[in-house]
C-alpha cells in the first residue's frame, strides 16, 4: 500500500475487500492500520478495524430470506438494462428491507419496499455510467427489520464483456469468482 | 385576552412541539454527523470501525469502505495496513 498523508481535517476512504472462499459460519477479520501517531512507548500507533460475516454455502440455509442468485454476475449488463434477483420471505411476518451499503458510483439498486410472509419480491441492479465502463467486485449489503436486524451481503461482479465471434461457442462456465487476468479466450 | 393574543398563544403552543420534533427527530444530517475528537499531534479517528456483512455466500467477494479522519493538529501518515 502507498503511504497516505492526511492534513488535519482531511479524510480518506479505505476499502476492505473480503473473499469468502470456502469459509463456513461466522468469520471475523481485523485488519490493522499503522500510523505515525505518537505513543508513549513506540513511534507508531495501531488501530484495528473489524468486519464480521456469516458465510453460507447453500441458499436454503439462510433465514428469514433466501436470495437467488447468491452472487450477481453483471458482466453482460449494458446501458440502462437491469438484472433482477429474487428475495423470498420464509418467515411468518412481512419484512421491510433497508440498503446499508452499496457502491453508489457503480450501481443503482431497487428493492421492494415490503415482502409479505411466504411471498417473493424482486430486487434490481443496473449500472451507472462509470459502472458501465468498469470492471469490479463490489457488494450490496441489506438489513431486514426482523428482531435480529438480519443482514445479507450480495457480491456483485462485473468482468470483461463477452463477445462471441461467428463459429465460436460461448464459454460454458464463467464463474463469478474467476480472476479477470485468467479469462483466456474472453474478450 | 383579545382574539389576536389568543392566536399568538395558540400558534406558540403548536409551533414549539414542531420545532422540538424537527430538531430531535431522525434528521439524516444531524443524526449521522458525529463530533470529531481533537488531538494534539497527528490523530486518526474511525467513526465506524466495525462492519457486519451478515450472511455472505461462499466464493464471493464483498467490500466495505471505512472512512478515516485526520483529527490531530499535525499531518497524519498512514504507514501500513495489514490484514488481521
Amino acid at each position: 500500500m502507498e503511504k497516505v498523508q492526511l492534513l488535519p481535517g482531511e479524510y480518506v476512504d479505505l476499502e476492505i475487500i473480503f473473499g469468502s472462499r470456502t469459509y463456513n459460519g461466522m468469520i471475523t477479520k481485523s485488519p490493522v492500520i499503522y500510523t505515525n501517531e505518537h505513543d508513549s512507548l513506540t513511534a507508531t500507533k495501531t488501530h484495528r478495524i473489524q468486519l464480521t460475516a456469516n458465510i453460507y454455502q447453500i441458499t436454503d440455509t439462510t433465514y428469514p430470506i433466501n436470495i437467488m442468485p447468491r452472487l450477481l454476475d453483471i458482466s453482460i449488463l449494458q446501458d440502462d438494462a437491469e438484472m433482477a434477483f429474487k428475495i423470498r420471505n420464509l418467515s411468518h411476518e412481512g419484512i421491510k428491507i433497508t440498503i446499508i451499503d452499496y457502491p453508489k458510483e457503480y450501481l443503482r439498486v431497487r428493492l421492494p419496499f415490503k415482502i409479505n410472509a411466504h411471498e417473493e419480491g424482486l430486487g434490481f441492479v443496473s449500472l451507472t455510467s462509470l459502472g458501465r465502463e468498469s470492471r469490479f467486485r463490489k457488494s450490496i449489503t441489506i438489513e431486514l427489520n426482523d428482531r435480529d436486524k438480519t443482514r445479507f451481503t450480495i457480491p456483485v461482479y462485473r468482468g470483461p464483456n463477452i463477445t462471441v465471434e461467428y463459429g465460436q461457442f460461448p464459454p460454458l462456465d464463467f464463474s463469478p469468482g474467476q480472476i479477470i487476468d485468467d479469462c483466456q479466450g474472453i474478450h | 385576552m383579545n382574539s389576536k393574543s389568543k392566536y399568538i398563544v395558540i400558534f406558540t403552543i403548536l409551533t414549539i412541539p414542531l420545532i422540538f420534533i424537527f430538531s430531535c427527530g431522525d434528521n439524516p444530517v444531524s443524526s449521522k454527523v458525529k463530533p470529531l475528537p481533537s488531538v494534539n499531534g497527528p490523530g486518526l479517528y474511525i467513526p465506524d470501525s466495525t462492519f457486519d456483512f451478515g450472511y455472505v455466500p461462499q466464493n464471493g467477494t464483498v467490500s466495505h469502505e471505512y472512512r478515516l479522519y485526520s483529527v490531530g493538529d499535525d499531518t497524519l501518515k498512514i504507514l501500513d495496513i495489514r490484514p488481521g
